[in-house]
């Protein structure tokens, strides 16, 4: 995927292997409404193509040059005046129904006012909507400015956003293994929770500390290196601080399938994503002798029950039980894992 | 246009600083000075006004009563802004900087004046709260900083058990006074008020912070703010987990069980979590969202939750330079909008 600012190319991202799901659902714009996310600002000229368009194509649209209108899908101009109907310029007649949203002058013509409460245009769905393959989506955005917000000051807290439990399932796995489906309401506040976890377990112990600030370093910012790595090594080299908060979002998700992750990773001679479960189950066990392995699912149950744990002479964990299967870990004078189980039949890691 | 408000504003603020209000003790020079200093302070660090308030804030002679009186005439009746940036000045020699008798003195003297420029705030505006709070950003961060100041107080603070009794009992008359702004009972129409929701949990976080915590203050605390008075999980999870969950009355009974769960199977040992905010129940979230902001004593951590609309964010740093011992570092989250946390490690 390939965003472009001002005809510019500003990012771009590579998502292998993910099926793209067709919804039946209204086309929305100025509004995400499950995550009660609402568009506070004006939208002129909002284009779909059923293709990618070149860069000398973005470049052209930003410059008002005319492109071809090939696979052109939608085109609404936002130009009326009047009425709740956004006629679509494409010819396919995808007009949309305006619930709010105010004409005001646009980059080209007229455009709309979007109150960033409750103002959308939906967009009735039709089968040549649902595009499956390439796609552009355009638009001109003129983002309202905001007064300043203030300074609050608050005690350990943590700030979760409310989307409903049950609504919105995000894969939490990385693109190497098998996904399981969670719900983002839990795995939001797991991760917030944990970040108070990181600073008030970790943080105060020195030892815990150094430990997470080695596993950092080790990591580098090879994507794979960490057991989260959908971001990128550099956001964990970048901020820290997401460090063991991310790895929360696998482990909770289900902590066994993050240890197939790791073993799998461990064997693929991506070294450290061991490292990091252990070190998480590390800190779940309070220095003892067990430690807590949990799931979640796509409506917010979460199961949790306790794993045992062996320990070598520097009471580092190098093996953890999971029913009637032990899994050993060789450790450094480190503490790296040196080796480590090989993979299962019936592992749970299935590479694509 | 532009250039012609620019020098009114400046006649303005000349005018103030030559205004020869009778401070109680401080000479008529340092008042000015500091008057001076502090204006300028309020629109940003400037290391010469910073060391000229130091020499005054300092100075051996003025007690705490002295500096009653004289905050009082600079915030109250001179009305000058508890801005963002004087905040951030302030910390130093309040908290921070010089010796403990210096710190007591300055706390002792600050505590009425801010809690009248904070609570005189409300009284004026009460009709148009939310608007006046949106619009002005001079009353916005007074009445803000204002109640950031008792948590410091509370957290770093020196004041003895019944000067912070007193601050409690101010705020338990406060909340009470003003039910449609500070009790949980009453939703916020954070549409139309978005920062009113906001100045709830920012007085609920001093209140609850004040006092060392007790099962009876807990009880209090949660009729005080009438916890529960619209949805009754809310007081259940207060009682069971010690923590406060701030978000306007929409988090459904899935949702408030998700995070029941949570908290029970995340072993209590492990965290020091007492409040919870749902950022979408507490303003619309199209806006940029605010910084909230915990200094924490006795512990090892100070938090900064930066919450902006934006990707990554400058650093702010309200935290004593130097004593920090970790970099501050800045990230967007993967929630909608985004998020940033930056953690620090406090001051030993």
């Amino acid at each position: 995927m390939r965003v472009y600012l001002n005809g510019t190319e500003s990012n771009a991202k590579d998502a292998p292997g993910r099926p793209v799901t067709l919804s039946h659902e209204p086309l929305r714009i100025g509004c995400m409404p499950d995550f009660n996310l609402w568009m506070r600002g004006v939208l002129d000229e909002v284009k779909v193509f059923g293709r990618a368009l070149s860069a000398d194509e973005i470049r052209c649209e930003h410059q008002g040059q005319s492109v071809s209108a090939a696979n052109l899908v939608c085109h609404w101009k936002m130009d009326e005046s009047i009425g709740t109907v956004v006629a679509d310029s494409s010819g396919l007649g995808h007009y949309g129904l305006n619930t709010g949203a105010v004409p005001v002058p646009g980059r080209i013509n007229k455009g709309l006012f979007f109150d960033g409460k409750d103002d959308q245009v939906t967009v009735e769905d039709r089968e040549d909507l649902r595009l499956n393959g390439s796609m552009t989506l355009e638009t001109w955005v003129f983002v309202a400015n905001e007064s300043p917000w203030p300074s609050s000051g608050i005690s350990e807290m943590v700030n979760n956003f409310g989307c409903k439990v049950d609504q919105w399932v995000e894969n939490s796995f990385p693109d190497d293994i098998e996904p399981r489906m969670v719900s983002v309401f839990c795995a939001g506040n797991c991760h917030e929770y944990n970040h108070v976890v990181d600073a008030y377990t970790i943080w105060r112990n020195p030892s815990l500390a150094a430990r997470e600030a080695q596993l950092i370093a080790q990591a580098g910012t090879e994507p794979l290196q960490y057991l989260r790595s959908m971001f990128g090594g550099t956001i964990f080299r970048d901020a820290p601080q997401e460090f063991f908060a991310s790895i929360s979002n696998e482990y909770f998700t289900d902590s066994w399938h993050t240890l197939d992750i790791a073993i799998s990773r461990f064997h693929r001679g991506y070294r450290e994503p061991i490292n990091q479960f252990l070190f998480f189950a590390d800190v779940y066990s309070q220095g003892g002798g067990v430690t807590k392995v949990y799931t979640m699912d796509e409506v917010g149950h979460i199961a949790v029950n306790d794993a045992p744990l062996g320990r070598d002479r520097g009471r580092r964990i190098n093996r953890i039980t999971r029913g009637n299967r032990v899994y050993s870990f060789v450790l450094d004078d480190a503490g790296n894992v040196t080796d480590c189980p090989p993979l299962e039949e019936d592992g749970q890691a299935q590479f694509r | 246009m532009g250039r012609v408000e620019l020098v009114l504003a400046l006649l303005i603020v000349s005018f103030e600083g030559k205004d020869s209000i009778a401070y109680a003790s401080l000479t008529p020079e340092d008042s000015a000075r500091l008057t001076s200093c502090l204006e300028s302070l309020s629109r940003g660090w400037v290391q010469s006004s910073v060391n000229q308030a130091n020499d005054i804030l300092t100075r051996p002679r003025y007690s705490a009563t002295d500096w009653r009186v004289w905050f009082d005439s600079y915030f109250n009746i001179t009305d000058h802004p508890y801005t963002d940036d004087l905040r951030n000045y302030l910390w130093y020699p309040v908290f921070g900087w010089f010796d403990d008798t210096v710190h007591l003195k300055l706390q002792k003297g600050l505590i009425d004046p801010m809690w009248k420029k904070a609570t005189g705030i409300i009284a004026t505006h009460k009709e148009q709260l939310g608007h006046v709070l949106y619009c002005d950003p001079d009353v916005r961060q007074s009445v803000l900083n204002a109640h950031i100041l008792f948590v410091q107080i509370a957290n770093e603070g020196m004041v003895d058990t019944a000067t912070r009794e007193a601050v409690y009992q101010n705020y338990k008359a406060h909340i009470d006074a003003w039910p449609q702004f500070f009790s949980d009972a009453v939703a916020i129409d954070v549409d139309e008020q978005p920062l009113v929701a906001l100045l709830r949990v920012q007085v609920w976080v001093a209140y609850v912070d004040t006092l060392p915590m007790t099962e009876a203050l807990k009880s209090e605390i949660a009729e005080t703010i009438h916890l529960g008075g619209a949805k009754g999980e809310k007081r259940a999870f207060w009682d069971r987990h010690g923590i406060l969950l701030m978000e306007n009355n929409r988090l459904d009974d899935a949702q408030l069980e998700v995070m029941d769960t949570l908290l029970r199977i995340i072993p209590a040992d492990l965290r020091n979590l007492r409040f919870i905010t749902v950022r979408d129940f507490l303003t619309h979230t199209s806006s940029p969202l605010p910084i909230l902001l915990k200094r924490q004593t006795g512990g090892a951590v100070n938090y900064y939750f930066w919450l902006n609309d934006g990707s990554v964010l400058n650093s702010f740093d309200g935290a004593p330079e130097a004593g920090l011992d970790r970099p501050v570092h800045n990230v967007s989250s993967w929630t909608p909008g985004t998020m940033s946390l930056r953690r620090i490690m406090a001051r030993q």
